[in-house]
């Protein structure tokens, strides 16, 4: 499978061990990945845009979300389109859309995004929060804050605060968090559709890398959050290493956390390699491309009882 | 760093009078509104949901860019959607589908693609709408209302669109 699909023999290894039916997803890799469109409710209904997008050749279908459509036909960019470029949707996954979901903000008034370009999810969190109440936005990277402040003004977000600055440092903004979401810095081996130099880029080092930075990460997202409040934990990984290991390594060190139910997907591991992981972690879910046809990703749901 | 701050009495008058212009005082009624003055003096106002005036940090953006104040407020394209969505009477220009999608991409606009307007001026800035009446971008006249939809003559002066959230969102540089 190394040869047949070009990936570096260790990869195909891993997948064998931790996806159910792997021979299946490389199988799936090679075709470009399906592609999804999230209704900016703030500006068009769904109807609305089914029907211009209709008139202008696409064919859209329905997902599981009632805001979220799969685009079957695309006769021409979909990013070109009036509708895209007035904001009346946006151009993103559907497991994407499913973290932002299981966030439950629309009754919430102040949420964190901890790492928030290119602004996909604090679109939709400012969609879900009816434009009210405040998101605090964060991200790192100078030239991504740009691409984020371009995507809030075409989406006619008003509840956005954008911040330039390390998401370890919110704890500085001296702030308690209704809903907090991590979709933390990953080694990304659920877009290897979308980017296929990722194949031979990806490295042992960098899942090792990336698990130390998401530690501190989703550390820091627990501290900051209300007790009654939601963290929401996700990746574009399908690394162990990146998620159910991370999420028990804060399990196990912290009191007054508890693991909800995500619904959609597949039950996170509970034993990998040598590990034996709390019980509980069946309650995170991971999404695979050949099972839920979405990109690769992991969802974790804690639930802040004291802190 | 950059910060926020509540708009002055007189800069209220002046955004008043401005919201009247367009059509919208009634939209902006109660609505939250903050001022951030960059070195050169600029005055960008931001339409806001809450005041989060309690956080001690700067953001590099907040709430929806809606102009810049000098005499009156030159609207923002995200004021511009505004516009045409609330307003009732408001200075514009309608443009046919294929002007549509040249205006887009920057490009000028033709007297002929021009399907409808609203009484205007030399160099008044309109808001450009599509056939949908969606603001589409603002333009600057060339011509009164006599001459606006001449043929085979650029009539309104493309002066922003919304191709520019994509053409811009990967150049380097300042954000505003």
């Amino acid at each position: 499978m190394a040869q047949k699909y070009h990936y570096p023999v260790w990869i195909v290894s891993r997948f064998i061990n931790i996806i159910p039916n792997a021979s299946k997803l490389f199988q799936y890799l090679e075709s470009p990945p399906r592609k999804y469109i999230r209704i900016n409710t703030l500006k068009a209904t769904v109807g609305e845009i089914m029907e211009r997008l209709k008139c202008i050749g696409f064919e859209v279908r329905k997902s599981i979300l009632s805001d979220v459509l799969e685009i079957t036909s695309e006769p021409f960019s979909l990013g070109s389109t009036v509708e895209h470029l007035l904001g009346y949707f946006y151009i993103q996954d559907l497991s994407s859309c499913l973290a932002v979901r299981e966030l439950d903000a629309s009754d919430s008034k102040l949420v964190l995004d901890m790492t928030c370009a290119p602004g996909g999810k604090t679109t939709y969190i400012a969609q879900k929060m009816n434009n009210a109440g405040a998101l605090i936005a964060v991200d790192t990277s100078r030239r991504r804050i740009r691409s984020t402040y371009f995507n809030l003004m075409r989406c006619g977000i008003q509840n956005t605060h954008l911040y330039n600055m390390d998401a370890i440092d919110v704890t500085k903004f001296g702030l308690k968090f209704d809903r907090v979401l991590l979709d933390a810095p990953c080694s990304c081996e659920g877009v290897i559709p979308r980017d296929r130099s990722l194949k031979n880029r990806h490295t042992p080092g960098l899942i090792d890398k990336c698990a130390q930075r998401q530690l501190i990460l989703l550390d820091t997202a627990l501290r900051v959050t209300k007790p009654g409040g939601i963290v929401i934990y996700s990746t574009c990984t399908f690394a162990p290493e990146e998620n159910e290991l991370v999420v028990n390594s804060l399990l196990n060190s912290r009191e007054g956390i508890r693991i909800e139910p995500v619904d959609f997907g597949n039950d996170g591991l509970t034993s990998f390699s040598d590990y034996s992981l709390d019980s509980t972690l069946t309650a995170t879910k991971r999404l695979y491309p050949h099972i839920h046809g979405t990109l690769g990703f992991y969802i974790a749901k804690f639930k802040i009882d004291f802190g | 760093m950059d910060s926020y701050r509540k708009p002055t009495e007189l800069e209220l008058t002046i955004l008043k009078r401005s919201f009247s212009k367009w059509g919208v005082f009634e939209y902006f009624k109660n609505k939250l509104l903050a001022i951030r003055t960059q070195g050169d003096d600029k005055r960008q106002i931001f339409l806001l949901s809450t005041d989060v005036g309690d956080i001690d940090r700067f953001p590099v953006y907040s709430g929806l860019y809606i102009g810049t104040l000098g005499k009156y407020l030159s609207p923002s394209l995200g004021m511009a959607q505004i516009i045409a969505k609330e307003a009732k009477i408001f200075p514009f220009v309608k443009v046919n589908r294929k002007a549509e999608s040249l205006v887009i991409y920057g490009r000028d606009i033709f007297g002929d693609s021009i399907v409808e307007y609203s009484v205007s001026k030399e160099n008044e800035v309109v808001i450009i709408l599509n056939m949908h009446s969606e603001g589409i971008g603002l333009g600057l006249t060339r011509h009164d209302s006599t001459f606006i939809t001449t043929k085979g003559k650029v009539t309104v002066t493309n002066v922003a669109d919304i191709g520019q959230y994509i053409r811009e969102e990967r150049l380097s540089g300042s954000m505003f």
